[in-house]
């Protein structure tokens, strides 16, 4: 499984694929914090928002 | 060789500003933290309030507050990181009550998460450890402050 993080600021975009999980949401809530608007995919396409990064950890607990 | 002085001094830069970090946030960051995980649902939410409302302060000192092309992250980081050192030592001084206490460490947490967005802490565990889980308040306190706004 591999995670997508998709970032947006000021016209920006930035993509930036991940393999593992929490390194991924380690990743986004980076760039939230730095302003840009965050978002996770996984590759089966399932799609986390910051609200949703506390369950996807979780489900990776669950399933690692 | 230019090349491998730039990359040593900028070594040497992130472990002075590691030492400070140690010295004058470290500490405070995490008593703030383990106080926050130790706390109710209601008292979450004063340390959201608390966080967002330093959030905005150190980012209105830093003058990075607005949207901007012109800064690259690492410099809004470390810029919002520096205001939120800077305020702190100002405060330390006047420390008259717990409140004030708990503000104080307040600060030195978002210092600590704007650096460790920074990539200050790249090179030292501990401190990236305690950095991951200052950005973690810092990202959980942003949907509840919006929340607060919409109502």
């Amino acid at each position: 499984m591999t995670y997508t993080i998709h970032a947006s600021k000021n016209d920006q975009t930035r993509v930036t694929v991940r393999i593992n999980p929490a390194t991924a949401i380690d990743k986004a809530r980076v760039l939230e914090l730095l302003g840009w608007q965050v978002h996770v995919t996984d590759s089966s396409g399932h799609l986390f928002t910051p609200l949703d990064f506390d369950r996807l950890s979780s489900v990776v607990c669950e399933t690692g | 060789m230019a090349f491998g002085w730039f990359r040593s001094k900028d070594a040497r830069d992130r472990s002075r500003l590691i030492k400070k970090d140690r010295e004058q946030l470290e500490a405070r960051a995490r008593h703030f933290l383990k106080s926050y995980l130790k706390a109710d649902e209601n008292g979450k939410a004063q340390f959201y309030r608390v966080v967002e409302d330093v959030v905005l302060k150190c980012q209105a000192d830093a003058g990075v507050g607005q949207p901007s092309t012109e800064l690259e992250d690492e410099q809004v980081a470390r810029a919002t990181s520096a205001a939120a050192l800077k305020i702190l030592l100002a405060q330390e001084n006047n420390e008259a009550n717990s409140n004030a206490t708990f503000i104080t460490d307040a600060y030195a947490t978002v210092a600590i998460a704007y650096h460790r967005a920074a990539g200050v802490y790249s090179q030292d565990k501990p401190m990236q450890e305690l950095g991951t889980a200052a950005v973690h308040l810092l990202t959980m306190a942003t949907p509840y402050a919006r929340q607060r706004s919409d109502s």
